[in-house]
C-alpha cells in the first residue's frame, strides 16, 4: 500500500472509525485511538488485503481492537483512581447537540437498551454509505450472518420502541 | 412498517433499519467537528509516522488488578467521599483484624439478611420509572432562603485494634451557602435500637460536642443542581461528566458512576423533584440495578430498595432507599456480602449507611457566620 492508497483509506474510514470510537470512549481518547489505528495500518501495510471490502474490514478490525484495549485500560484506571487525584485535567468535550437535532431522547433510550453487541451492529449498519459487504467485513462476519442480525435488530428495536414510555422520556423537555 | 407483508430482502432489511432508526431519532454518526475537535488529515499522520526515530513496538498493556485490600480501602473511600465523613477509623488489616458489631441488615421485600448476598430482586426499571413519576408530581421545594441545608445520619464500620465498632451514628449538617462555601457540623447521634433503626429527624439547634468546619468556596457551584436539566439524556451526560466516567456504555461501571454521582449530589444539595425524577429515569436504563422492594429505613420511613453489586468490589452490595411517597432519596446502605480475610466481619454485614433526614433551603448560613 502506497501513500495514496493510505490517504484514500484514511479518508474513507477515519470518520466512521471516529464515530464508532466516540460512542465508546471520550472524544479525545477516540481521536487518539483513530490516530493509533492508522499508525498501525501503516506499520502493517504489507498485510493489507487487496480486496476493497476486505481492506475496510481489516482497518476496522484494527480499530476495534484499539478501542477494546483503550476501554479496558480506562476501566482499570477508573477503578484504581476514581477517588484519588488522578483525574484528567481537562474536562471532556461535550457533543454539540445542535448538530444532532434529528436525534431524540426516545431514540437514545432505545439505543442504550441494546446490548453491547447489538449497539456494535447498529453503529456499523447505521454508518453512512456503508454497504452490506463492507459492514460484514467490518464486523468480521459473513454477509448472510449480517443480514440475519440486522433483521433481528430491527425486531428488537421495534419491541423496545413499543415499550417506550414517551411521556416519561420527554418529561422536562430540553435543558433549562 | 412493511405494508405489502412480504418478507423484506436483505437489502431492504438494511434500508429499513436505517430508515426506521432515523425516524426514531437513534444516534447517528459523531463527527470530529460536532465535538469540537480539529480536522486531521492522512498527510499529518504520515508526516508524524515519518518523523518517528524508529518503528516502536507497542508494549502490551499490563495493569495489575487492585488487590483485595486496595479494593476495600477504596470502597471505604467511596463511602467517605459520598458523605464527607472524615474521622472514620478503618484499618483492620494492620496488625491483625478486629471484630465488630454492625447494625442489622434491613429487611427488604425481596431480600433479607439471610439471602441479601444473592437475592436477585426484580428488574428495577419499572420501579424506577414509577418513582420518577412520583417525584415529578411533587410540589417544588420551598425557597425559604438562599442557602441549602442537608442533614444526614451516617454510620460506617469503625474498627481498630483496641475496641469494637460502636453503633453510634454521626449526624451531619451541611450548609451549602449561595457563594459555594460550606459549613459542616458533625455530632455523635444517639445509639441505634437493636433493630438497626432509631434515627431521629429532629435535632438540637446547638448540640453539645459538635465539631464545626468551614470550607471556602472552591469549585463548588451552589446552583449546580438547580441549573441541571431535567432531560434524561442530558442529565445522564452531566452525571457522567461530573464523575469523569470514561466508560459510557451501559454496564456495571457506568451504573456505578451514576450511582455515586447521584448519591454525592444528594449529600450536598437540595434536589428538586424534577431532577430527582430525571435521576431515576437515568438509572432505569441501567440493567445492573435491581429492585429489592419495600423496606423501612433507619428512620422508620417507607422506602424502596434499589440495589447493585459493583464489579470492581463484588464483596459489597450497595442499596439506594427511595421514598415511594416523594420519590426522593432517603438514604444508602453498603452491605458486605462476601467474607474478606482482612476484615473480621461475619457476613452479611452493614459496612456503612447514610440516611438523609432533611434537605431544605434556609436563610441560616450555619453555626458560624
Amino acid at each position: 500500500m502506497g501513500e495514496d492508497e493510505f490517504t484514500a483509506l484514511f479518508q474513507e474510514m477515519s470518520g466512521r472509525l471516529f464515530s464508532f470510537a466516540a460512542r465508546r470512549l471520550s472524544p479525545q481518547v477516540a481521536d487518539d485511538t483513530v490516530s493509533q489505528t492508522f499508525e498501525t495500518v501503516w506499520d502493517k501495510r504489507a498485510e493489507c488485503p487487496s480486496d476493497p471490502d476486505a481492506r475496510i474490514g481489516w482497518v476496522f478490525t484494527i480499530g476495534r481492537y484499539k478501542i477494546l484495549q483503550e476501554s479496558d485500560r480506562l476501566r482499570r484506571k477508573h477503578h484504581d483512581n476514581r477517588f484519588t487525584e488522578d483525574f484528567p485535567v481537562n474536562p471532556p468535550l461535550e457533543p454539540d447537540f445542535a448538530d444532532a437535532v434529528t436525534e431524540s431522547v426516545a431514540g437514545h433510550w432505545v439505543y442504550w437498551q441494546l446490548t453491547a453487541l447489538e449497539r456494535e451492529l447498529f453503529d456499523v449498519a447505521f454508518m453512512r454509505d456503508v454497504t452490506r459487504e463492507q459492514a460484514s467485513a467490518m464486523l468480521d462476519i459473513s454477509v448472510g450472518t449480517f443480514n440475519t442480525r440486522v433483521s433481528r435488530l430491527r425486531s428488537r428495536i421495534r419491541d423496545l420502541q413499543a415499550t417506550t414510555d414517551y411521556d416519561d422520556l420527554n418529561m422536562g423537555g430540553s435543558a433549562s | 412498517m412493511n405494508p405489502d407483508r412480504t418478507p423484506p430482502s436483505a437489502d431492504d432489511e438494511l434500508t429499513l433499519l436505517r430508515r426506521e432508526a432515523e425516524e426514531l431519532g437513534m444516534p447517528g454518526q459523531i463527527t470530529r467537528e460536532s465535538v469540537g475537535l480539529p480536522p486531521v488529515t492522512a498527510e499529518e499522520i504520515l508526516a508524524r509516522l515519518k518523523s518517528r526515530p524508529e518503528e516502536p513496538t507497542p508494549a502490551p498493556v499490563i495493569a495489575s488488578l487492585p488487590s483485595r485490600r486496595r479494593i476495600v480501602v477504596r470502597v471505604v473511600g467511596i463511602a467517605a467521599v459520598i458523605t464527607g465523613v472524615i474521622g472514620v477509623l478503618i484499618n483492620p488489616w494492620h496488625q491483625g483484624s478486629a471484630e465488630a458489631d454492625t447494625p442489622p441488615v434491613l429487611d427488604y421485600e425481596f431480600a433479607s439478611a439471610r439471602n441479601i448476598a444473592y437475592a436477585p430482586g426484580e428488574d428495577a426499571a419499572i420501579t424506577l420509572m414509577d418513582l420518577a413519576r412520583t417525584a415529578r408530581n411533587q410540589p417544588s421545594v420551598p425557597q425559604d432562603g438562599p442557602h441549602q441545608l442537608v442533614v444526614t445520619d451516617n454510620w460506617f464500620v469503625a474498627l481498630d485494634e483496641s475496641r469494637d465498632a460502636q453503633l453510634i451514628p454521626k449526624q451531619r449538617e451541611t450548609w451549602l451557602r449561595s457563594d459555594g462555601s460550606r459549613q459542616v457540623r458533625e455530632v455523635s447521634g444517639s445509639p441505634l435500637a437493636p433493630d438497626g433503626r432509631g434515627l431521629r429527624a429532629d435535632r438540637e439547634s446547638s448540640p453539645s460536642g459538635a465539631s464545626v468546619e468551614t470550607y471556602p468556596p472552591e469549585g463548588l457551584d451552589a446552583q449546580f443542581i438547580s441549573k441541571l436539566a431535567t432531560n434524561t439524556g442530558i442529565v445522564r451526560t452531566a452525571l457522567l461528566d461530573l464523575g469523569e466516567c470514561e466508560d459510557r456504555n451501559v454496564g456495571p461501571v457506568r451504573a456505578s458512576c451514576l450511582y455515586q454521582e447521584i448519591v454525592s449530589l444528594y449529600g450536598q444539595y437540595v434536589v428538586p423533584p424534577d431532577t430527582a425524577a430525571a435521576f431515576w429515569r437515568v438509572l432505569a436504563a441501567e440493567p445492573a440495578l435491581r429492585s429489592l422492594g419495600a423496606v423501612k429505613d433507619r428512620a422508620g420511613r417507607e422506602g424502596i430498595g434499589i440495589s447493585f453489586i459493583p464489579t470492581d468490589a463484588p464483596q459489597f452490595r450497595r442499596v439506594l432507599i427511595i421514598s415511594p411517597q416523594t420519590g426522593q432519596l432517603l438514604g444508602t446502605e453498603d452491605i458486605l456480602i462476601k467474607s474478606d480475610p482482612n476484615v473480621d466481619l461475619k457476613t452479611p454485614a452493614i459496612y456503612g449507611f447514610t440516611a438523609i433526614l432533611s434537605a431544605q433551603y434556609t436563610r441560616d448560613r450555619g453555626p458560624i457566620d
